[in-house]
């Protein structure tokens, strides 16, 4: 009779084992080389079995001996879930094959699913700490996503008995992803956040000014901006430390000047640069956290990439401070709903467009109003031109403002099909150069 | 994906439910009432059990319903010998759709309950009715009005419903399109 006790196992061939699929490729590996015999295999099948039942039994509260099978495979892609991260968790595939042999199913699952509910715990307090050490912003995404967004996730996961396909997206981009799924995703995002938060404490005098700044580049404002707060301010920082000087802000001339500087290096020593900064910028900060310490270095490490993709160009990154604006409006009273409508109509029924200009030059007094009669269908097309043209050019630069446009290679385009908008374009575009020159001018004079 | 469901699938054993053996067990009570199957009826009863899950896309696990569909209807008074194992394989088939197309809302002992009381009463032992016009009736219920049975139709609701005549309604076996 054969010692089957001698018989050598061939070793688990890693190639064949898929990690989307671990636990079904594990045990067929495991099949294939011996690891696993017909017996165990058939043990593991009917315990899964028992699993699935007891499953459908809970969601069914025993009330149905059957559910489509659409349901069941879910149930099933839960359980296997979890004892995927049990088998993870070991430290070789064979070790997760030996835990599969020795214990029953169940209890692998259960070490799975502690996993899960030990992350999930651990969400909790981090939650409130992150809540609890946020950001001074006014920045909306940032405070959707941790008054609404983070709880929320939290909630769904406690109710949902489908682990497996939970969903994590947020309004705040981190400045570093690591692409986990599931309940390790919100605790990534929480552990990122409160690392964030530390960060954006030690610099909190002038970030919401450069969010400001940030918004202004962007041409949104800075409750809308789609922003990494420390990310905005890791870059200037480290822009700065280049610059041989402290402090977030940056001006367009000494961003040019180490934009010259940066242009002709090799990739490889612009990391050196960035990491150097980094280093320099974490010796000021004495933060005493390693692992902020190391965010910062990762983040620095991204940056570096991003700015070496970019051929060593500053103006993706670089927030640069706008100057003070030259020209601020001091609006007049608006007109009343009732007062406007028979302003709209005066103007209307006017027989020449001298008469129209005149009563837009006299009666008008707000930018408001005056954008809103432009819109009210009581100057005809051909009337548009001479209406612009009777502006001048500080008026002419505030309605710019008041539309969203490219200046496309000297071409100003509307973005939005709103009938004076486009007119105002095209007779922008009709301008002698220097006259439209003037207008950007003034408009980019203009306070944000 | 995590594929286990294929690993079960693999095994028709796991996920086949009742052996010939203990559907013919049922006999002992059906019996009782002048019925009975043979082993090839039983045998044939698995495989429209079988076919009836494939064709509903539904998974059982567990106890298989054709002994409790056996013991549900085998004091039929509509029941013969001529007609019992085609009879318990029709209503077996139209458990199962009955299950998917009631979305899952009626629990098995309720919805089998059900089916005997229409099958004994109104239907008068026709499968046709009990399929086309009671359980038809009751599912487009559950599916509209989550309740088996139609709210009663009042004064008030007589004058809604006045009102919202605007349109027409088609229904088939899955879909109610209404047309404004």
């Amino acid at each position: 009779m054969a010692d089957h006790s001698l018989i050598k196992h061939i070793a688990l061939d890693q190639d064949r084992i898929d990690y989307g699929a671990f636990t079904l490729s594990l045990i067929q590996e495991a099949r294939r080389v011996g690891m696993l015999n017909d017996m165990d295999a058939a043990r593991i099948e009917s315990e899964l079995l028992s699993l699935l039942r007891a499953q459908i039994v809970k969601i069914t509260h025993g009330e149905s001996s059957s559910v489509p099978e659409s349901t069941a495979d879910e149930l099933m892609d839960g359980i296997g879930y979890c004892i995927d991260l049990a088998l993870k968790s070991q430290a070789t595939p064979a070790d997760g094959i030996n835990l599969l042999k020795n214990r029953p199913v169940e209890a692998v699952y259960q070490i799975g699913a502690d996993i899960l509910n030990t992350e999930a715990k651990a969400c909790v307090p981090l939650l409130s700490r992150v809540r609890a050490t946020r950001t001074r912003t006014v920045n909306e995404a940032y405070r959707i996503t941790l008054d609404s967004t983070l709880p929320g996730l939290l909630r769904a996961w406690q109710s949902s008995p489908f682990p497996h396909d939970f969903m994590v997206i947020t309004e705040y981009p981190l400045a570093c992803e690591n692409g986990t799924t599931g309940i390790f995703a919100v605790h990534d995002r929480l552990s990122s956040l409160a690392l964030e938060n530390r960060f954006c404490a030690h610099f909190s005098d002038g970030l919401e000014r450069l969010l400001e700044q940030y918004a202004h580049q962007s041409r949104v404002s800075p409750a809308d901006a789609y922003a990494n707060l420390f990310l905005i301010a890791l870059r200037n920082l480290l822009l700065n430390l280049l610059l041989g000087r402290g402090g977030m802000e940056l001006d367009a001339q000494s961003a040019a000047e180490l934009e010259q500087k940066l242009l002709p290096l090799q990739e490889s020593q612009r990391q050196a640069l960035i990491k150097h900064a980094a280093d320099l910028l974490l010796a000021q900060c004495a933060f005493e956290n390693p692992k902020l310490d190391d965010y910062v270095r990762a983040a620095a490490a991204d940056f570096a990439d991003d700015l070496n993709t970019a051929g060593g160009r500053l103006e993706p990154f670089a927030v640069l401070c706008t100057k003070e604006p030259e020209m601020v409006l001091a609006d007049g009273e608006t007109l009343n709903d009732e007062d406007f409508a028979l302003l709209a109509d005066e103007i209307l029924i006017c027989e020449t467009v001298e008469a129209k200009i005149r009563i837009l030059h006299t009666e008008v007094h707000s930018l408001a109003d005056l954008v809103d009669l432009l819109a009210a269908d009581c100057i005809f097309e051909e009337e548009y031109p001479m209406v612009f043209d009777s502006f001048e050019p500080s008026v002419q630069a505030l309605l710019l403002s008041r539309m969203p446009f490219e200046d496309a290679e000297g071409k100003i385009r509307a973005q939005r099909e709103v009938e004076w908008q486009l007119r105002y374009a095209s007779y922008l575009n009709r301008l002698p150069d220097s006259r439209r020159d003037a207008v950007l001018r003034q408009f980019h004079a203009l306070g944000s | 994906m995590s594929g286990l469901m294929k690993l079960l699938a693999g095994d028709a054993g796991l996920l086949a439910g009742k052996t010939t053996d203990a559907i013919l067990s049922t006999n002992d009570v059906a019996s009782q009432y002048g019925l009975s199957l043979t082993y090839e009826q039983a045998s044939e009863l698995q495989k429209v059990h079988a076919q009836a899950l494939r064709g509903s896309g539904r998974i059982e696990i567990g106890d298989s319903m054709i002994d409790r569909v056996i013991l549900a209807f085998c004091d039929s008074p509509h029941l013969t010998a001529d007609n019992y194992a085609d009879t318990i394989g029709q209503l077996v088939e139209l458990f199962y759709y009955m299950k998917t197309d009631t979305l899952e809302q009626i629990p098995d002992d309720e919805l089998l309950e059900k089916m005997k009381d229409f099958f004994d009463g109104k239907c008068g032992g026709s499968l046709e009715l009990l399929a086309n016009r009671e359980l038809e009736q009751m599912a487009r219920s559950i599916r509209a009005y989550g309740t088996d049975t139609p709210p009663e139709e009042t004064a008030e609701t007589a004058a809604k419903d006045a009102e919202l005549t605007d349109f027409d309604t088609q229904e088939d076996d899955k879909w109610r399109t209404i047309r404004l």
